[in-house]
């Protein structure tokens, strides 16, 4: 809430804080290859929700305090696309994603790969905001 | 492509709806490697894009398309810490960085 404090200094009067993040749930993991979508599993993100709760709450105090008017508010899947579950988990760990992938879904989804050419992706939802400087 | 975010330009699209960045001063919180950065300095007149990761933000030096290298700045800085003009920026980006 801090930052949100010293981001409402910053802007000029009547400027506009942009603020996109991810929804509190579960990012969807599908294989899509030419012919269909299966979806294989999901990335249990249970710690990310928890913080999104608390900045959507840290959100709410400012908007409460009037520091902030919403103006609209949109959301959207954000989708990222791997060409293997290697390539993907490379990348997470390059990036120290948290969350957990049950065996089951790298399992499946190596499978898949394997008869089909196609691609690995990672849909999930993202909401943003713009809030108004009051 | 090996990796692909967002090549269905989701992103680009809602951010676009949302905020008119056409001449505007942006501060941007979280920019990391510049992956959103680009996708909205073509229409600002100056970024400001910040991150307290300072590879991430050599990253985004490294890849800043020439064009916009006279308008867009990057710092590694904590947005906790550091110390920002007041009455600076239109608009302020939080890239997925509020949590």
């Amino acid at each position: 809430m801090h930052a949100l404090r010293k981001l409402h200094t910053a802007l000029r009067p009547l400027g506009v804080l942009l603020d996109i993040h991810p929804e509190p749930q579960h990012a969807v993991v599908e294989i899509r290859t030419a012919d269909q979508t299966i979806a294989v599993g999901q990335v249990d993100q249970t710690q990310d929700i928890g913080e999104i709760a608390s900045a959507r709450a840290a959100l709410r105090q400012v908007l409460a305090e009037g520091l902030f008017i919403l103006e609209r508010e949109l959301t959207f899947d954000f989708v990222r696309h791997f060409e293997s579950v290697e390539t993907w988990l490379a990348y997470r760990a390059e990036r120290k994603s948290r969350g957990t992938i049950a065996d089951e879904t790298l399992a499946r989804s190596r499978a898949l790969l394997a008869q089909a050419p196609g691609e690995l992706c990672v849909r999930g939802g993202v909401r943003a905001a713009g809030y108004r400087k009051a | 492509m090996p990796i692909a975010l967002d090549p269905e330009q989701a992103e680009t699209r809602v951010m676009h709806t949302l905020v008119d960045f056409t001449g505007t001063d942006v501060l941007e919180v979280g920019c990391g490697d510049g992956r959103l950065t680009w996708r909205f300095a073509e229409q600002a007149r100056a970024v400001l894009a910040l991150d307290p990761e300072a590879s991430a933000i050599a990253t985004a030096q490294a890849s800043c398309p020439a064009h916009l290298l006279q308008k867009v700045t990057f710092e590694t800085a904590d947005i906790t810490i550091v110390e920002l003009a007041p009455a600076a920026y239109e608009v302020v980006v939080l890239s997925w960085s509020l949590c």
